[in-house]
């Protein structure tokens, strides 16, 4: 069968940023200890004319761009999140038509916590593979609920990733997929509900750890990979600390996971989440190096990806701006601004 | 609302304007009709997104609060831009994350994709261009 793969990436970050010590300042709460309990110091904030729509086409105009492709070429868009910002009429289709992408499209807006973007991916990446398609665009795109004075304030971010796959011209081929999915209540919202609510500790070790590393697991015995047969590791990223004891349990070096652990400045962009550490990663892999990819959504689930890193992606990410440099242009709000922006108070 | 947007979206998406095949004139918004020739041989053209700030003013007017109306998505006070594209053509737009004391006249800007205006909690979204400075 063809190798199906990457052939374009890009991710859209806010330029706006609130450190955790002016969220804990408005609080009255301890911005030591929150840091310390999160491993966070600031998180993205979107303007307040961007959304979860707005970012996608940001993200897939990098993509697109990189992969030399035109959106008349693309068959297949799914975008996964969970702010969409309708509750009936699609994300999809004003992406699509900002995009100017083909009028015969497979789409569908996605949600699955802060996995749907991978599970976009999937069925991306599956319609490729069969045959159904040729290029495809899979995004993950989130502006980040929650409650005000909530823990989750502190990390709850803003971002977009856009996946363009194809079979032509890979910059990194998917070598497996495989997910691991189990009915576990650690964090939900309800219908008409603004914020979330979520387990506390519940949403550690049953929930967050058990996914990543059943599915890590398994796609390393699928695929018979060891630990050190990656050069670059990313998994979801609630909070700073997470991931990393995830790694540490694994196996996995902080060098391996170092390239795609954006959350302590940018804060955790839920579906977008990732995501954006797998672009920052193809923004440093070099040829012939593995990636492991495992993301995780509440409810719960973890998508798993091993990607290998083709001899074209130096090239195709040479004239574009990396993950790193972008996160460099930001500006700092007071929380009285950030609350407007978001409209927490409106 | 709804006829007004969806009739709009390729200009406010996408930035797509018109290019006369008889004496390639460029127009944003498009034209039916060549201002220039008075051919009516028309096609769409779509613009890249790059200019550069020919003018812009600083409104600092409150914008109506009625949630039963459409109403900017912005902050206030916000910036209006006339943008002239590397093509040619100049556009009217808002200016995107910047503040009045970033504007100058000459900066380069590029089109990036906003939510412009909507109907209150319940209605819909207008989404379009706006410019950010490059």
């Amino acid at each position: 069968m063809k190798d199906v793969g990457i052939a374009g990436y890009g991710a859209y970050i806010p330029k706006f940023r609130i450190k955790v010590d002016e969220i804990a300042r408005s609080w009255g709460r301890d911005a030591d200890s929150l840091k310390k309990s999160l491993c966070v110091n600031e998180k993205a904030v979107p303007g307040i004319d961007e959304d979860s729509a707005t970012m996608a086409v940001e993200a897939s105009k990098h993509a697109l761009s990189m992969g030399k492709v035109q959106g008349s070429s693309i068959q297949a868009l799914f975008i996964g999140s969970e702010s969409h910002p309708y509750a009936v009429k699609p994300t999809a289709t004003i992406v699509a038509e900002a995009l100017r992408l083909s009028r015969g499209l497979f789409s569908a807006d996605l949600e699955f916590a802060c996995q749907a973007g991978t599970s976009s991916m999937q069925i991306v990446y599956s319609m490729i593979k069969s045959g159904m398609i040729g290029y495809g665009l899979a995004i993950g795109t989130d502006v980040a609920q929650a409650n005000p004075n909530d823990a989750l304030e502190c990390t709850a971010s803003a971002g977009s990733a856009s996946m363009l796959l194809g079979s032509e011209n890979i910059l990194a081929r998917i070598e497996a997929t495989y997910s691991f999915t189990t009915d576990t209540p650690d964090f939900w919202r309800r219908q008409n509900q603004p914020y979330p609510k979520h387990g506390g500790q519940f949403t550690g070790k049953p929930a967050y750890y058990r996914h990543i590393v059943e599915c890590t697991q398994k796609i390393m015995e699928m695929t018979s990979s060891r630990p050190d047969d990656f050069a670059h590791v990313v998994f979801h990223q609630p909070n700073g600390k997470f991931p990393v004891e995830a790694a540490r349990m694994l196996g996995f070096t902080e060098r391996q996971t170092q390239n795609g652990l954006l959350v302590r400045e940018i804060g955790n962009c839920y579906s977008a989440s990732s995501l954006i550490g797998l672009c920052s990663v193809l923004d440093e892999a070099e040829s012939s190096q593995r990636i492991l990819l495992v993301s995780y959504g509440s409810g719960a689930g973890a998508d798993g990806f091993v990607f290998e890193a083709t001899g074209l992606l130096p090239e195709a990410r040479k004239s574009f701006m990396k993950v790193k440099d972008m996160m460099k242009n930001t500006v700092y709000l007071p929380y009285e601004k950030y609350a407007r922006q978001s409209k927490k108070y409106a | 609302m709804p006829a007004n947007i969806w009739r709009r979206m390729p200009s406010f998406y996408s930035l797509a304007g018109s290019e006369c095949m008889k004496c390639s004139s460029l127009y944003f918004p498009a034209s039916k009709v060549c201002k220039k020739c008075g051919s009516q041989e028309i096609s769409e053209r779509v613009f890249e997104g790059a200019g550069e700030v020919v003018t812009y003013t600083v409104v600092r007017q409150g914008f109506n609060d009625d949630s039963e109306n459409e109403k900017l998505v912005c902050n206030s006070p916000y910036i209006i831009s006339i943008v002239k594209l590397m093509e040619g053509p100049m556009v009217t737009a808002q200016m995107a994350d910047c503040e009045p004391e970033e504007m100058k006249i000459g900066a380069r800007v590029k089109a990036v994709f906003r939510k412009i205006s909507e109907e209150g909690e319940e209605g819909l979204i207008r989404y379009g261009y706006k410019f950010v400075l490059a």
